[in-house]
């Protein structure tokens, strides 16, 4: 699982990551989310099932949320192996009761009840 | 000196019995490995503990003899001095010296102890010095001790440097290794993550609180780090120590431990403190703070306060110390509720009433549920009657020159603290026999092609509601040949009598039977296992052996888990009521007037083929009135065979809390005991071995056995 996929749902708003989701394909991965986020105001972010993710992917939605908080537009995550990837987000001591300081709106992605 | 004193005391000289008995195995561990440092630790800590309670109680003979052997035993901590077997021996004596301290701590020390005082202080002097290679360090060798015993909580704030990740190194998989040093908590602080036109997606901009309570040292934690501390902040700080525990489970407030870890200053808090929120909400809502450092905090304060509460209540469940009379009140108290639950039941079931039913339904489980625990508590692991045999195993096969080795497995069976209470006496006469009658002399052995050093292991399992406990050796066996000749010598069987292996064996069990000519002072005079028996039939259990010339004897006791409650089968003969053990019944079968008639008065009864003698029990107890035409006899079984006890009815099952029958009728013979029924009447519970002992006695049958097990 060297490489990742980004594919666009039909209707858009959704962009659907698969593969390599790590520090591998951090800044292509950031360039998808820079373009997904100019396009969409309420932009959906669906795992899929085979992605891997790491800390810089951790990171990358932590931006991106905060990049939209900025633009006055949403982000959302939609997993589809909600145990890998919420292993790896209470490995990184990701998981939280309560969202940052930037959160004003209370749509932090690592709440404890998401994502 | 008031009574409360006196209780204190008492719990001193149990508890340093206690630790004497654990002193005294870990001295045997020692022994066997003497460079054992959990022993050497435990036998210091042993000495230590007993110094400081006679110290507090101002038995001063017992705080100096043990400052000495404490002493010593400090030196071999320390590696000054090698544990040999002449000191092994010595404080072994040490332990006894103690026990007698214990007993009479005023007394003056007598010359044995003045001795060994003596022998403990020439060690003192000569403290043999050992060199040992660094990896074996008794300083080292202390401290991973003491580090296993201390748990500490650590504070640790973690900022990996930004390019970590160009490195290869995955700062997840270093939290993770150390969440495998003990419990943990931590939360990541991502308030450093930029936005997207600003963000280096290949740069680590996360650090990390973590809560770690670990048993492993600081040491092990930095080895976490050892690859990329001297880059990142790393920061590790204690906030509980097991080893300076705090009183209660408190523990500092919020502010404190935000002004500790630097994220907000003194004047930071005080500015909110007025406020009649959450300081954590005041200080966030005023961006004085990020949520993530309340959130750490709050997890700082959970961790901490959690790690606390369980050492108090490990503290608490490990001390806690009832006076087994108390026990036994409760036994009985639970044991009327059982008996008035009872009576409920059957008063809800007589008056058909629904509503009443269910109550008593309800009632009849939580008693249930109560009856079970209570029985729990008083269930105690059989180990520490095992492990006192360890000694008495060691000093007797010295003194006969055998080499014995005692094994045990299932030392965490638990069984009744009255069974172990009684059990004691059988297992030291059987481990006796053992070692004097089974176990040869090393040389018998080689030359038999067995290890001079011979074995003797000692099993506890659960069966259902029984324990079994089994005492084997690989010794020489029985010899069923001279057990014939003795018995036959005896009277205690005819001439020609043929008997099997099981019939054999029992023999040895009958009192002052010994095939020995020569009485020792530890077996021989035919007392011990008679000793077994009688024990043994008081604790409604049973005994078989099995045993293999040559090659070894296994004896095995099946003994009722508890004292207090029996599983019976409930029979009445007129208008009174008996409870059998339901462990002795065998089957129930009904007696025909016909067949009494046929058998021309003998009580003989024929079941499917066999022969089985039975007793009237409606004669034996002078029940007077006419039996029913068809009467039910119960065959129960006892010492391999089978005997029939005539009754009118059986009833069912039942179980039985049993309740003494007081002094005035200790001597009624085959009654063990009597138990309340529903009703209020009393039933009567048989002891089976001696009812038909009693039965043989005035002969009104006869058996088919002529000697008594």
């Amino acid at each position: 699982m060297s490489d990742f996929k980004v594919t666009e749902s039909d209707g858009g708003g959704e962009i659907v990551l698969s593969g390599s989701l790590t520090i591998k394909n951090a800044s292509k991965l950031r360039t998808k989310f820079i373009d997904a986020l100019m396009k969409e105001d309420n932009l959906s972010v669906c795992i899929d099932a085979d992605a891997g993710v790491d800390l810089s992917f951790l990171q990358l939605l932590c931006s991106s949320h905060r990049t939209a908080l900025k633009l006055g537009k949403s982000i959302t995550l939609r997993i589809l192996a909600k145990a890998n990837f919420l292993t790896a987000v209470e490995n990184a001591g990701y998981t939280r009761r309560r969202g940052c300081a930037r959160d004003n709106n209370g749509t932090c992605l690592w709440l404890g009840d998401r994502p | 000196m008031n009574e409360d004193y006196e209780i204190i005391i008492e719990i001193f000289k149990e508890e340093a019995c206690e630790l004497l008995s654990e002193a005294e195995n870990s001295l045997l561990e020692l022994e066997k490995a003497p460079g054992n440092k959990e022993a050497i630790s435990a036998i210091f800590r042993a000495f230590h503990s007993i110094k400081g309670g006679g110290g507090m109680f101002g038995f001063n003979n017992i705080t100096s003899f043990t400052h000495e052997i404490e002493t010593v035993y400090e030196d071999i901590r320390n590696g000054k001095i090698i544990p040999d077997k002449e000191l092994i021996d010595i404080s072994l004596a040490s332990c006894d010296v103690i026990r007698e301290m214990i007993k009479a701590p005023h007394a003056e020390p007598d010359e044995n102890a003045r001795d060994i005082l003596a022998s403990l202080r020439k060690y003192l002097s000569q403290e043999k010095v050992v060199t040992k290679t660094p990896a074996e360090s008794p300083k080292k060798a202390v401290t991973t001790e003491q580090e296993s015993a201390r748990m500490v909580t650590y504070r640790i704030r973690f900022r990996p440097f930004p390019g970590i990740f160009a490195t290869g190194t995955n700062p997840v998989l270093l939290l993770n290794e150390l969440r495998n040093l003990g419990e943990c908590c931590m939360i990541a602080h991502t308030d450093e993550i930029p936005e997207l036109d600003e963000i280096d997606a290949e740069t680590c901009y996360t650090a990390w609180d973590v809560i770690l309570t670990t048993s492993r040292g600081i040491d092990a934690i930095k080895d976490v780090f050892i690859f990329v501390e001297s880059e990142s902040e790393l920061a590790i700080e204690i906030i509980d120590d097991s080893e300076n525990p705090a009183e209660n489970s408190d523990y500092k407030k919020l502010g404190e431990i935000l002004i500790e870890k630097r994220d907000i200053t003194q004047e930071d808090l005080e500015s909110v403190l007025g406020e009649r929120r959450l300081i954590g909400e005041v200080l966030i809502d005023k961006g004085l703070v990020e949520p993530a450092c309340v959130q750490s905090a709050l997890n700082e304060q959970e961790h901490v306060r959690q790690i606390r509460e369980n050492r108090i209540r490990a503290d608490v469940i490990s001390n806690i110390k009832v006076p087994s009379d108390k026990l036994d009140k409760l036994v009985n108290l639970v044991g009327e509720l059982v008996t008035v639950q009872a009576r409920l039941s059957q008063t809800a079931a007589y008056r058909e009433d629904t509503e009443l039913s269910s109550i008593a339904e309800e009632v009849e489980r939580l008693a249930a549920e109560l009856r079970d625990n209570t029985m729990n508590i008083r269930l105690l692991p059989i180990g520490t009657t095992f492990s006192k045999f360890k000694r008495l195993v060691r000093d007797l096969s010295k003194e006969l020159g055998k080499e014995v080795e005692m094994t045990t497995d299932g030392a965490d069976t638990e069984l009744d603290k009255t069974v172990i209470e009684r059990l004691s006496d059988p297992l030291l006469h059987l481990i006796r026999n053992c070692i004097d009658h089974g176990i040869e002399l090393p040389e018998v052995r080689e030359s038999s092609g067995k290890q001079r050093k011979g074995t003797i292991n000692l099993f506890a399992r659960h069966s259902g509601p029984n324990v079994l406990i089994q005492v084997s050796d690989d010794g020489e066996g029985l010899d069923k040949d001279a057990i014939l000749a003795k018995a036959s010598e005896r009277g205690s069987i005819t001439a020609g009598q043929e008997l099997s292996d099981d019939e054999i064996y029992s023999l040895i069990f009958s009192a002052g039977f010994s095939t020995t000519s020569n009485a020792t002072k530890i077996s021989g005079r035919g007392v011990g296992l008679d000793v077994v028996k009688r024990a043994v039939d008081f604790l409604r259990g049973s005994i078989t052996i099995e045993s293999r010339r040559g090659a070894g004897t296994t004896i095995t006791l099946v003994l009722p888990l508890t004292l207090a409650i029996i599983e019976g089968l409930l029979v009445t003969i007129g208008e009174e009521y008996f409870v059998l053990p339901l462990s002795s019944v065998e089957e129930c079968v009904e007696l025909i007037q016909k067949e009494v008639s046929e058998t021309r008065g003998r009580h003989i009864l024929n079941v499917r083929g066999k022969a089985v003698p039975y007793i009237r029990l409606r004669e034996q107890f002078s029940i007077s009135g006419i039996p029913p035409a068809i009467e039910q006899i119960v065959i129960v079984k006892h010492g391999g065979d089978q005997v029939g006890l005539v009754v009118d009815n059986v009833i069912g099952g039942h179980q039985t809390v049993i309740k003494n029958l007081g002094w005035i009728y200790r001597s009624a013979e085959g009654i063990s005991g009597a138990t309340i029924l529903g009703d209020g009447s009393v039933a009567l519970i048989l002891d089976i071995p001696k009812l038909l002992m009693c039965a043989l006695n005035e002969e009104t049958v006869s058996l088919n056995f002529k000697y008594n097990i």
